[in-house]
């Protein structure tokens, strides 16, 4: 590990906790089969009525509640024996409601100024949600060093240049969703295979 | 006229050290971490690793929680409150002496 003091040794460390958690490919899975699974429960919902949208609402919420822990079952079984294990830290609860407060704030007035300046309803939730996942994906890439989220990154542009190009007017806000869903799924998946060849299973205790 | 002594923070002599540094940045950035986890964040060997670590935990600085995982001893090490207090002044004191250094070069 670097430990340069003409550097802050504690970003690298937080940065070098950030790629562990990623390293494996295992998030991306996990996120994208979740994404997949909102994308196809909100498109029944808005089919078969109220029924299904309360299903909806408690399959999703209680999805994201254990999606953490479900994450942490998986590499207590493929990872921690093969790479290590570590906690991450949690965001404080006034970190957690800035960072939420912050988000929120800055959608509403983006959904705003797109309405106010006539742009049409298919293109707010088509093109906003491409958006969303480009920036995300740019952001993940470059904090992290990741490629694949470069990549992903980049497929996200050109969508969000075809959806501007085609103005297919019929996209709805599941489509993106289900389609970077897919897309995580794949990555992750080419990811977490090329880390078990990587990282064999080391003979011994695991102190 | 001689000049007086810079008013400059005092400097942890027990976190100083690179290896140690290592260990407890690594540490302050986790919840808790395991052996093979801080041997690869860190790069050191295992016996080197482990002298380290008793140090900081003679000192107070991190606990180490001796468990199972499955038929295998697993240890978990975490930073204590003292320890990332300790860690967290010697960071301040660290980048308050480059700040110096830096107007005192420009």
């Amino acid at each position: 590990m670097a430990t340069s003091l003409s550097g802050d040794p504690l970003h690298w460390a937080k940065a070098y906790a950030h790629r562990h958690w990623l390293e494996d490919g295992l998030t991306d899975i996990v996120v994208g089969g979740y994404l997949v699974l909102y994308g196809i429960l909100f498109e029944l919902s808005q089919q078969k009525g109220l029924g299904l949208t309360l299903l909806f609402i408690a399959v999703v919420l209680i999805l994201a509640w254990r999606m953490r822990a479900f994450i942490h079952y998986l590499k207590a079984r493929w990872v921690y024996p093969r790479a290590g294990y570590m906690r991450p830290r949690r965001p404080s609860w006034e970190q957690r409601l800035v960072g939420s407060t912050v988000v929120l704030v800055v959608l509403v007035l983006l959904i705003v100024g797109l309405t106010t300046l006539g742009v049409p309803d298919w293109m707010l939730a088509c093109g906003l949600t491409t958006a969303f996942f480009t920036a995300a994906f740019i952001w993940a890439g470059w904090r992290y060093r990741m490629w694949r989220y470069v990549v992903l990154a980049g497929l996200n542009a050109l969508m969000l240049v075809w959806l501007v190009l085609a103005q297919p007017t019929n996209c709805r806000a599941t489509y993106p969703l289900v389609t970077n869903g897919v897309l995580l799924l794949l990555a992750g998946t080419l990811t977490f295979v090329q880390f078990m060849q990587r990282h064999p299973l080391p003979q011994g205790d695991m102190t | 006229m001689t000049p007086s002594a810079p008013n400059l923070p005092p400097i942890d002599p027990l976190i100083h050290a690179p290896a140690r540094l290592a260990i407890m940045a690594t540490l302050a950035a986790v919840d808790e971490a395991d052996f093979r986890y801080l041997q690869r964040a860190t790069g050191l060997t295992k016996g080197n690793l482990s002298a380290h670590l008793s140090k900081l935990a003679d000192a107070g600085y991190i606990t180490i929680t001796k468990t199972f995982r499955g038929k295998y001893p697993w240890t978990l090490y975490r930073l204590t409150p003292q320890g990332r207090a300790a860690f967290e002044t010697y960071r301040q004191g660290m980048l308050e002496y480059l700040r110096r250094a830096g107007s005192a070069l420009a």
